[in-house]
């Protein structure tokens, strides 16, 4: 089964035919070359693949392609400005040690997004729990939260 | 401007490209014509293969190939040889490969590993080494890789480690404990997953693209695939992409990578394989298991008297390098601490378990884990601080240890002060205590200065500038995530006297960069890093040589240049000509060392780059180095050697609070002294001690590979616990104690594993301190503890 | 993996496909659970239904007697709704603490529900709520109380065509509080035990009191014995032991990867000893 979806994709409208059975994540990366969003699972439990859904976090490996009909979607090529200025998230998690082998920096980032939009001074633990669904093997995860927590004081100067 | 990059708190460069989305990954790459390929995996731990039939898989629409060990030449891998790319007479372990098909979708590649039948005989599987020792057990390999008859399933590598004796040492000691630990096969789970991209030419020269920590290596195995396959001679080009982490996983080379040179030679395309995240955990190899019975004693003063070690691992089914591991619990076991009599024998058993590797740390966790735990049951039994004991037994600045490791630069003693000092320890174990609160410490000894593993331990660099002043560093080390980029980025401006910005690490082609022996052992910034500064003597050198023909001109170009401009400047003291010693070079300018703060007696690096290579006869500035440091491998037989020629210590403390009734164990607070030698990139260094520290608490309290006969059954993160974010609610104190090592680049050691290891002892031990429950075997976890609370 | 996926706008356009289908069909609600299954080849299926466009599926309202929300009620809605702090904050504490918010983003309430694994998070907490289900068919619809809808792991009352069109939560009556507990592995875990409870106290005797616990048999359970245990007695740490040691009895967990059958004994004890402490704000000397 096969049908057209329409969807806004980091600003821009997209219109295009898929099969019923691909995922959101194979529609951006396979079919619209938009590989900044990764695959770590598959399994919707290790959140590399996380990107925004009409604003909200989700996996993007476990999401019907169908589903996204008529929604907005953000990928990690979409928090960039046009000159490719990187987002206050990007540039706080780049500038403070948050990035080591960056696998799982866009969904972090994202998930960081999702969060810091829903509650713009989180405290440190709303920060731990508002990242929980993205693993990273490499950090430990002291410079991402530290990463999170100056971007927040920064926050919405872009948005 | 700085001038002083080392010890910066610059941001990694390349932090902004994968922050951005646009760093390319092995997933990432996709080649015209490109194939999927696919393995099947043995549906048995351990069975004779009667029959594989791949008829239908052939015909199905869109496979471009299918192989089995009956249509492939015999590639043998693993270094002593007993493992083949695909399995033809019998499987030994799940993971074992007996299939590959390309197919030009990843739907076909899977549709088509269904089509394919094997016909199996299942045998008796042995899925301990106690199984596989029993008298009677089947064998697993009927023969060694040398085709001798084999009795018994033991591997013919019997690490030993004599020193003193032990036995009258035990005899004489006026407290000493025996106890046995153990730990489970863990994996490195890389956010990003293995896999590799081969192609040919029309000539047949291979191109790889592979997730290693070991392109030269690699490179070398993949030769021999070649002759096995008729291509003797073609030339091979290992390309590394972005790793997604590797912590050991890429040290060797693996079927999978094998399959695609296969595939893709088969097929004429360009055929990629990946794992998913089911293959990742299941059929990569994991850190060994061990069983480790120990002893160690002390005098009446709490001086350590002995240290006896008997230790089985698991090897699995197969042979990589977890079987050397051993080779570096040499390292603690001979020399943590001041100990005059030692004795280390180990026996390494083939299992119809998976095959195990290495995994960040080479055995050293798994050593420590048994040595720092039993060293707080020796402090206990001998009635002292576990602190006091430690400190009385620490090792000092230049000394040379049992194993004859010359220890140089030693921040031990710091170390362990540091820990008691942050951690209030004295106050925390003391009488007014709260309930069910404890804190525990374990040290660490680890190669810091290169780690002479192979014949070579050199590393090759080739330093390149422009005539615009950019350096392009070419180094045969390779950025898996560690920061070594950030870190030789700062030493190459450093070490020139150029900014970083400036300064390019290229790294990852064997065809561009010159060979390095692999990054691992803690020893990329430190081997890289002095081959660096080597090249860059060089190169200073020939730009001298350049400025001395160049520069009064250039002075003089530029003061006239001025003056047009309507600036009046008067003369300066320029002579006519000048000697190469008389210059120096900072902040990417030449200038004179008799006149450094001279504002007209300075020219930029690049317009004498320019000025002496555009020219009739002109000159390039491209300097090399293989620099490998002076270290000895250790001798089979003895054990003993120098293996590297500069060593790390560290000390780790906590405080935990259990909770008896669930055993839970809640961490207050963890504090990590480490003798760094210098810190070259602050975020750097701090991440790979925060990195390292996190995956050893989730080492220490809960991961652990689960098994039924031999088949893995957790293999996702849903039931392979890691830590996430959400663990992490507690502090983290680092001190980074600077001893300025005598070999390192600015004084520098490796830093890349130790983070990592002594944390599940201290955890177990913190544990002690609080409940009184020892837990004995990893993972710490409160089901454990529990049953430990309960007497169980 | 093909599938058809379809994506109907009312539930009986949902029962039209689900009949008119041929083959495997099966409703999908956030596919938190169900996508994973699907992509392993554990579940086939050659339809997919969501019931995400079904309007009649979404909301959270009050009602006569307390708070209705909807099966497809996205359980990160249900953590930030106000009217369920109101009237079930014991929901939201127990909703809060599944998986991750990505999960939380699309995973709902009645797929937590329907989904029937013994440990799901949601369930004690309804369970102590004293829930009712509404199972909407082509015929009509029915209720079921959620304590009758358990068959076993993954087993439950629907019928096959039937759809869990909503929740309803009585109010909480007066002076009653309510508690959520759960342990995992590590913070973020699948509960190894989970618990719930609700208490009503007049001075310090429990005159009234609902326990539950999930991942102690085949399905989540309410703890009926330990309930007439305390009921009409002084809550004191003597019988708060005893309540403990009950409940290790009572329940029949199983010994699986995640943890042994002792260990989960142990923990539904505790559990809802502490659901029952923190619900009261009880204090004890230790």
């Amino acid at each position: 089964m096969r049908k057209n979806i329409t969807f806004t994709l980091n600003g821009d409208r997209v219109s295009l035919e898929v099969a019923s059975n691909t995922m959101l994540l194979e529609l951006l990366r396979d079919h619209l070359s938009l590989t900044g969003t990764k695959e770590g699972c598959g399994h919707g439990e290790c959140g590399a693949c996380t990107v925004l859904v009409d604003g909200r976090n989700i996996n993007s490996c476990l999401y019907p392609a169908f589903e996204v009909e008529g929604k907005e979607v953000i990928t990690i090529e979409g928090l960039m400005g046009p000159q490719n200025e990187l987002h206050t998230l990007q540039k706080s998690f780049a500038e403070n040690g948050a990035v080591q082998c960056g696998f799982c920096t866009p969904g972090m980032i994202l998930s960081a997004k999702a969060l810091l939009e829903d509650n713009p001074k989180p405290d440190a633990d709303a920060i731990r729990q508002g990242l929980a669904g993205n693993l990273c093997r490499c950090t430990g995860y002291v410079q991402i939260l530290d990463a999170v927590q100056k971007a927040a004081q920064d926050f919405g100067i872009e948005d | 401007m700085s001038t002083d990059w080392i010890g910066s708190h610059r941001p990694r460069i390349d932090a902004f490209a994968k922050a951005a989305g646009k760093s390319r990954y092995i997933h990432d790459l996709k080649l015209p014509g490109m194939l999927y390929g696919k393995i099947k995996f043995s549906q048995y731990p351990h069975a004779r293969i009667k029959q594989i039939d791949t008829s239908r898989a052939e015909k199905l629409s869109g496979v471009k190939a299918v192989l089995t060990a009956f249509n492939t030449p015999e590639i043998k891998i693993g270094f002593i040889q007993d493992n083949w790319v695909l399995k033809k007479d019998k499987v030994r372990q799940y993971r074992d490969e007996v299939a590959a098909v390309a197919a030009i979708d990843p739907d076909i590649a899977a549709e088509a590993l269904e089509l394919i039948h094997v016909e199996y005989e299942e045998l008796p599987g042995l899925f301990s080494p106690a199984e596989a020792l029993a008298s009677g057990a089947p064998l697993i390999h009927e023969t060694d890789p040398r085709g001798r008859p084999k009795n018994d399933n033991l591997l013919d590598l019997p690490w030993r480690f004599e020193h003193g004796d032990v036995h009258r040492a035990r005899e004489e000691s006026t407290f000493w404990v025996e106890d046995h630990f153990s730990t489970k096969a863990t994996t490195h789970t890389c956010m990003g997953t293995a896999g590799c991209l081969a192609e040919f030419d029309l000539q047949n020269n291979l191109t790889i693209h592979c997730k290693t920590q070991i392109p030269y290596l690699a490179q070398k195995d993949f030769h021999q695939a070649l002759t096995k396959m008729g291509l003797k001679g073609k030339n091979v080009r290992v390309q590394i992409p972005e790793l997604g982490g590797s912590f050991g996983s890429g040290l060797d080379t693996h079927s999978y990578e094998f399959l695609a040179i296969l595939l893709a030679h088969a097929s004429g395309r360009p055929v990629k394989i990946v794992m998913n995240r089911e293959e990742e955990f299941a059929c990569l190899s994991p850190r060994q298991p061990t069983e480790t019975i120990i002893a160690q004693g002390c005098d009446r003063e709490g001086k350590l008297t002995f240290r006896e070690i008997r230790m089985t691992l698991d090897n699995g089914a197969y042979t990589s390098w977890g079987a050397t591991t051993p080779s570096v619990m040499m390292l603690p076991i001979s020399s943590l601490y001041r100990v005059p009599n030692i004795s280390y024998a180990t026996q390494i058993v083939y299992t119809n378990n998976t095959y195990a590797q290495a995994m960040r740390g080479y055995g050293n966790p798994q050593a420590t884990w048994a040595l720092e735990s039993n060293l707080d049951q020796l402090a206990e039994k001998a009635s002292m601080d576990p602190y006091e004991l430690r400190l009385r037994n620490r090792n000092h600045p230049h000394e040379t240890t049992p194993m004859g490791l010359k220890i140089t630069s030693c921040g031990f003693q710091e170390c362990l002060e540091q820990v008691s000092e942050k951690l209030e320890w004295s106050a925390k174990r003391g009488s007014d205590r709260k309930k069910f609160r404890g804190v525990g410490m374990a040290a660490l000894f680890h190669t810091g200065g290169g780690a002479r593993v192979y014949r070579s331990d050199a590393s090759g660099v080739i330093l390149k500038i422009d005539d615009f002043g950019h350096v392009h560093v070419l180094t045969g080390g390779v950025e898996m995530g560690q920061g070594f980029v950030a870190s030789l980025q700062l030493v190459t401006a450093q070490a020139l006297g150029v900014s970083p910005e400036n300064v390019h690490i290229i790294f990852g082609d064997t065809a561009t960069c010159p060979w390095d022996v692999g990054t691992h052992a803690s020893r990329g910034l430190f081997t890289a890093g002095n081959a660096v500064l080597l090249a860059a003597a060089k190169a200073r050198d020939k730009i001298f040589q350049l400025a001395a023909l160049h520069f009064a001109s250039r002075v003089a170009a530029n003061i006239k240049k001025k003056r047009k401009a309507g600036e009046s400047v008067s003369d300066p003291e320029c002579r006519t000509s000048y000697d190469p010693q008389d210059f120096e070079l900072k902040n990417n300018e030449i200038f004179l060392r008799e006149a450094p703060d001279d504002p007209l007696l300075r020219v930029s690096l690049e317009e004498i780059l320019r000025q002496a290579h555009f020219r009739e006869q002109g000159q390039m500035v491209v300097s090399e180095a293989f620099y490998d440091p002076e270290n000895e491998m250790s001798d089979m037989k003895t054990g003993k050697g120098n293996i590297s020629t500069a060593y790390i210590f560290g000390v780790h403390g906590l405080e935990v609070e259990v909770d008896t009734e669930t055993g839970q164990v809640h961490i207050l607070n963890y504090v990590a002294a480490h003798d760094v030698g210098r810190v070259i990139s602050r975020q750097t260094l701090e991440g790979q001690f925060y990195g390292g520290i996190v995956q050893g608490l989730s080492y220490a309290l809960c991961e652990e590979i689960k098994t039924s006969k031999g088949k893995m059954l957790n293999p996702n993160f849903l039931d392979y616990k890691i830590f996430s974010a959400a663990d992490l609610d507690f502090p983290i104190h680092l001190e980074c104690i600077e001893t300025n090592d005598q070999a390192g680049p600015f004084g520098a050691k490796g830093v890349g594993e130790p983070g990592l290891v002594p944390v599940a002892p201290a955890v177990a031990n913190a544990v002690y301190d609080a409940v009184g429950v020892r837990i004995k075997e990893l993972p710490i976890t409160p089901e454990k503890i529990r049953a430990g609370l309960k007497g169980d | 993996m093909h599938f058809n996926y379809y994506r109907p706008e009312s539930l009986n356009q949902a029962f039209e496909l689900m009949e008119q289908s041929s083959g495997q069909s099966r409703y999908i609600a956030g596919g938190t659970d169900l996508m994973v299954q699907i992509k392993q080849g554990l579940t086939r299926a050659e339809n997919l239904i969501s019931l995400r466009q079904i309007s009649e599926l979404q909301g959270i309202e009050e009602d006569d007697s307390g708070v209705l929300i909807k099966g497809m009620t996205l359980l990160r809605d249900i953590e930030t709704d106000p009217l369920v702090r109101d009237l079930a904050p014991v929901l939201q504490q127990a909703v809060a603490s599944l998986a991750n918010v990505q999960v939380r983003n699309v995973a709902t309430l009645g797929g937590n529900l329907v989904n029937a694994s013994p440990a799901g998070d949601s369930i004690p907490a309804l369970l102590v709520l004293d829930s009712r289900l509404v199972l909407a068919g082509p015929e009509g619809e029915r209720t079921l109380p959620l304590s009758d809808f358990f068959l076993g792991p993954g087993q439950t009352r629907l019928q096959p065509l039937e759809i869990l069109k909503a929740v309803k939560i009585p109010a909480p009556f007066e002076n009653s509080r309510a508690a959520f507990s759960k342990i995992g592995r590590s913070a973020k875990d699948l509960a190894l035990v989970n618990a719930a409870v609700l208490i009503r106290l007049e001075e310090t005797t429990c005159s009234f009191c609902r326990l539950a616990a999930g991942a102690v048999g085949p399905t989540p359970q309410r703890l009926e014995q330990a309930e007439a245990l305390i009921t009409g007695r002084t809550i004191n740490t003597e019988l708060l032991e005893t309540l403990e040691a009950r409940v290790r009895q009572t329940v029949s967990p199983i010994s699986d990867l995640r943890a042994g059958e002792a260990y989960r004994r142990d923990l539904a004890g505790t559990l809802v000893k502490r659901c029952i402490r923190q619900a009261i704000a009880f204090k004890t000397e230790d």
